[in-house]
């Protein structure tokens, strides 16, 4: 039985692959679905975190909104002509229809209504999504992996395997808020080694770019969510993939990840190294800058994390390895594979300067306090849903996971130096801003495993918009 | 009572011959409204829109003491992460590909539990999502069995995303689970107040016509938005219920008065002097409050005079509208009020209730475009740009769409506009919109429309036919 969930973060698998297509310029969602399944898509991220770079925004989504009829007799004429008249009335290279769970389970053929249009020679695919299947972030996953897997069927690029091309997989648009700025960071840090990445979301990246993932000498994974498209290109297309496993923040990570990819694709090992050090030196110079700021207050923290897999783990890993904060709580929200999580702790565990840091996996709200109120960390790196937590526990709060309310995420991002800078000044200005919360050791004093809170019983109303509904 | 010994609500289409796609002009919808009923139509393209369970969560979400069970796939919870305002506590039942084929009532059973121990809400309304619809998965006895145990009131709210074309129904799908299961079956006392018969109004609407109210010594309450479970009891004591959007109350005012003999007044939404003027009248004559209205009307229009005084900045600046139907005809008085131009309108849903609205400007206007959709952006792009309106104003999702074809936006989605105080509020944001329109020119220079050229040639009115029975 999957977990019910309280205040669920993740959405459905038809979301993830909604926010995934509408990440790629040039690819058309066309939910075939009932009406709102594209708009819950669009909720929780919702206009804080920023439109994707699909160019239709995010309330002009192409969808069949199925009646009853549909539902009774099948749906599939409905969407045929939905399928005939969005290729008339909004641009694109490639139509992705995209199931929600009421034509999965009325049974209706999406694969003949696709080949009729594709025999009309119009650029359509259809992909298998409904909500049941999983979260968004499972929806992601299957949705580029079958994307992937389907574009050969169309006129497709020539095989030219490119040396230096390199296909990041496993980041999820909107899902991680940072997705953007993430996935242009790590291009430019592999840049120097001669390295072009497809980035595959975001400005600029095409349906072109996903051809060309073909091409690629190898795939870095992310996160758990990329090994689907992972294994599958090199499957098909002979593709070696490097389970990186999370996302590199601070100057060590992506020392270690231009080390690693660099092994992989048998360069000299000098060039990362010269690389990392380089980038050592300059989050060096900017935390020595941050220095005096930091020693004339309380900002080494016992801290908690609750973020998706791999903004988590990275987040952690610098947070403990370089920073220096007393990390004792991590909770995973994106429920990965079950079979992906021991590593995950071990990475965790491995830049935790030998504090124990209790990792914990829920998608559920009610979990996520539970862990914090035990915990009672003095900063959190999580989401606008442990707000209310921290503004009566007295925490700081950072927010780095999705759903954001108080943060425009635009190209910022965590990856990287400049990642682990804008942490760096976004933790302080929580911790300036929350700056009657006095640090206490490693150990919360007098310690006990508390009962989870009772959540306000009041309607807890935004800050500074109390009068709004 | 014929209405509440339903299991639900009728469709808007068949309560009210609501139409949900519908596009001409004032004086061809004069025309048409003129005959039994408008036709029905439907959409050969549409564009992804708010369902039914998206308008019932949005009156529950803001009901104080209430704990909403979303009974589906976890997306279809998504519209609790509105960005703006408050949200009860909440769980969706997450269900997987099994439940969906064997059910899932035992989840629903554990997750009431559940919720009902992290947060004793004083009540639970299960909603109920297409998944659920199609399986049949009997709401009904869990929900009687868990009243018994819990001995509180547990509120199923059918909503299936399909069964209408107008989203809108979930509004009285909503409504009528509240009255049915909320609230005591008779009414103790009879009390003074009056009730605020509140569907779609934010609190700061709510808030500042109560106040306008207790100004001429009438007591209100808001129901049932904003309002709150151990208050409830006071929407069966009071003389009389007035809405606040006929079109969105109705189906509320009419189950209250047969119910409990409560009286509706419809009355149009108190928008604009003219609109707020007549309200109060209406409301003052049924209430023996004749001479305080006039006093209070008298004196607020004096208020305001200096205001229209001060709108030469905008005079003549053509508006195009997007609001409720209620709000928007009425808008077109508010309009003349402040030496605006309404340049076309555009109402989620449209029927022939409308003709009295309508006529009354169809003879000044009689080619004024109307556009009836619920999102449908798609329309607006094509309208748009065929009539380049000065200002676009709404109150709802951000009108993306408009600002990236160079129209300056006022979204009014958290600002009050109903009563006297609405008038200097609008007046106020026209003045600050286009006091700077650069970023709307700035978003318009070389961008590029995701619509077919083609598409926006069209008449407007290309993608919409009759409904074939």
């Amino acid at each position: 039985m999957s977990q019910i969930l309280h205040e669920d973060r993740n959405g459905c698998a038809l979301h993830g692959a909604v926010k995934a297509i509408s990440a790629v310029e040039g690819l058309v969602p066309v939910l075939h679905a009932s009406a709102g399944c594209g708009l819950g898509a669009r909720f929780p991220e919702n206009t804080l975190a920023g439109s994707l770079a699909g160019t239709a925004g995010w309330q002009e989504t192409s969808g069949t909104n199925l009646l009853e009829k549909h539902v009774v007799f099948g749906g599939t004429s409905r969407l045929r002509e939905q399928i005939k008249n969005t290729v008339k009335v909004l641009k694109g290279d490639l139509y992705v229809v995209a199931t929600g769970c009421v034509p999965e389970v009325v049974g209706d053929d999406v694969p003949a209504m696709v080949k009729e249009a594709r025999e009309q020679q119009f650029p359509v695919i259809g992909i298998s999504t409904p909500g049941f299947k999983g979260n968004g972030w499972h929806g992601a996953a299957t949705a580029i992996r079958q994307v992937l897997e389907q574009l050969p069927t169309l006129q497709d690029l020539p095989v030219a395997k490119d040396a230096g091309l390199v296909n990041l997989l496993g980041i999820a648009p909107g899902l991680d808020p940072f997705w953007e700025g993430d996935l242009l960071e790590l291009e430019a840090a592999l840049a120097p080694l001669g390295l072009r990445a497809q980035r595959l979301f975001g400005i600029g990246q095409k349906t072109s770019d996903w051809k060309n993932a073909k091409n690629a000498s190898l795939s870095v994974v992310l996160s758990p969510w990329g090994l689907e498209a992972a294994r599958f290109l090199e499957q098909r297309d002979g593709i070696p993939f490097l389970d990186f496993g999370f996302i590199p923040v601070s100057s060590r990570d992506v020392g270690l990840l231009l080390a690693k990819v660099s092994e992989a694709l048998g360069l000299a090992p000098e060039a990362a190294t010269h690389l990392a050090l380089a980038e050592d030196r300059k989050l060096r110079y900017y935390l020595r800058k941050a220095a005096p700021t930091w020693l004339s207050g309380e900002f080494q923290r016992r801290t908690a994390i609750v973020a998706g897999s791999a903004a988590a783990v990275g987040l952690s890993r610098f947070l403990s390895g370089t920073l220096g904060q007393i990390v004792t709580t991590v909770v995973i929200t994106d429920n990965p594979p079950e079979d992906s999580r021991a590593s995950l702790v071990q990475h965790i565990r491995d830049a935790s300067e030998g504090i124990e840091i209790d990792v914990s996996f829920t998608e559920s709200s009610v979990d996520v306090l539970r862990a914090l109120s035990s915990a009672r960390p003095e900063l959190v790196l999580g989401s606008s849903l442990e707000r209310l937590w921290s503004i009566e526990s007295g925490a700081a709060l950072v927010e780095v996971s999705a759903p954001l309310r108080e943060e425009l995420v635009l190209d910022q991002s965590l990856a990287g130096t400049r990642g682990a800078l804008s942490v760096t000044t976004s933790i302080s200005r929580a911790l300036l801003f929350a700056g009657h919360a006095q640090a206490s050791g490693i150990r919360p004093e007098n310690a006990k495993t508390a009962e989870p809170r009772r959540l306000a019983l009041s309607i807890p109303a935004h800050k500074g918009c109390e009068s709004c509904g | 009572m014929a209405f509440l010994r339903q299991k639900t609500a009728p469709v808007r289409e068949k309560r009210a011959g609501t139409v949900g796609a519908w596009t001409g002009n004032a004086a061809g919808f004069l025309k048409e409204s003129g005959l039994e009923n408008l036709e029905q139509r439907i959409r050969t393209f549409a564009q992804d829109a708010p369902s039914d369970i998206d308008y019932a969560l949005d009156i529950l979400r803001t009901i104080e003491g209430l704990a909403v069970v979303v009974h589906g796939p976890a997306g279809c919870a998504a519209g609790l992460h509105r960005a703006w305002g408050p949200s009860v506590p909440w769980a969706v039942t997450n269900l997987n590909e099994r439940d969906s084929i064997m059910g899932g009532d035992a989840k629903l059973r554990a997750a009431i539990l559940e919720i009902h121990k992290a947060h004793s809400p004083r009540a639970v309304a299960v909603v109920s999502t297409p998944v659920v619809a199609i399986n049949n998965d009997d709401i009904d006895t869990v929900a009687e069995e868990l009243r018994e145990e819990l001995s509180i009131a547990i509120i199923p709210v059918y909503t299936d995303g399909f069964r209408s074309k107008v989203g809108a129904t979930g509004q009285d799908v909503a409504s009528h689970a509240l009255v049915k299961h909320l609230l005591p079956l008779r009414r103790r006392e009879q009390g003074t107040h009056v009730n605020l018969l509140s569907v779609a109004e934010s609190r700061a609407d709510v808030e500042s016509l109560r106040g306008l109210l207790a100004s001429i010594g009438i007591e209100s309450f808001a129901f049932p938005r904003h309002s709150s479970i151990s208050d409830a009891h006071r929407a069966v004591e009071a003389v009389l219920s007035v809405p606040l959007d006929p079109d969105a109350s109705e189906y509320l005012g009419k189950s209250l008065e047969e119910a409990f003999g409560i009286p509706y007044s419809s009355i149009p939404s108190p928008v604009g002097l003219l609109g707020t003027t007549r309200w109060l009248t209406t409301l003052g004559e049924v209430l023996g409050k004749v001479r305080e209205v006039d006093e209070l009307v008298d004196r607020e229009t004096r208020k305001l005079s200096g205001l229209f005084g001060a709108s030469e900045s905008y005079r003549g600046t053509k508006v195009f509208v997007n609001l409720p139907a209620s709000q928007a005809f009425a808008f077109w008085h508010l309009a003349q009020e402040l030496g605006l131009e309404v340049v076309g309108i555009k109402v989620p849903s449209i029927a022939k209730s409308h003709a009295a609205a309508v006529a009354e400007f169809a003879r000044q206007a009689p080619e004024l475009p109307i556009l009836a959709g619920d999102g449908q952006a798609f329309e607006e792009v094509n309208v748009l740009g065929k009539i380049r309106p000065d200002l676009y104003i709404t109150a709802g999702p951000p009108p993306v769409h408009a600002l990236r074809s160079g129209i300056p936006v006022l979204n009014l989605e958290n600002v009050a506009i109903l009563g006297f105080a609405g008038l200097e509020r609008v007046a106020r944001g026209i003045e600050r919109v286009l006091g700077n329109t650069a970023l709307s020119r700035f978003l318009a220079e070389g961008a590029e429309e995701p619509y077919e050229a083609n598409w926006l040639k069209k008449s407007v009115h290309w993608y919409i036919k009759q409904e074939v029975k």
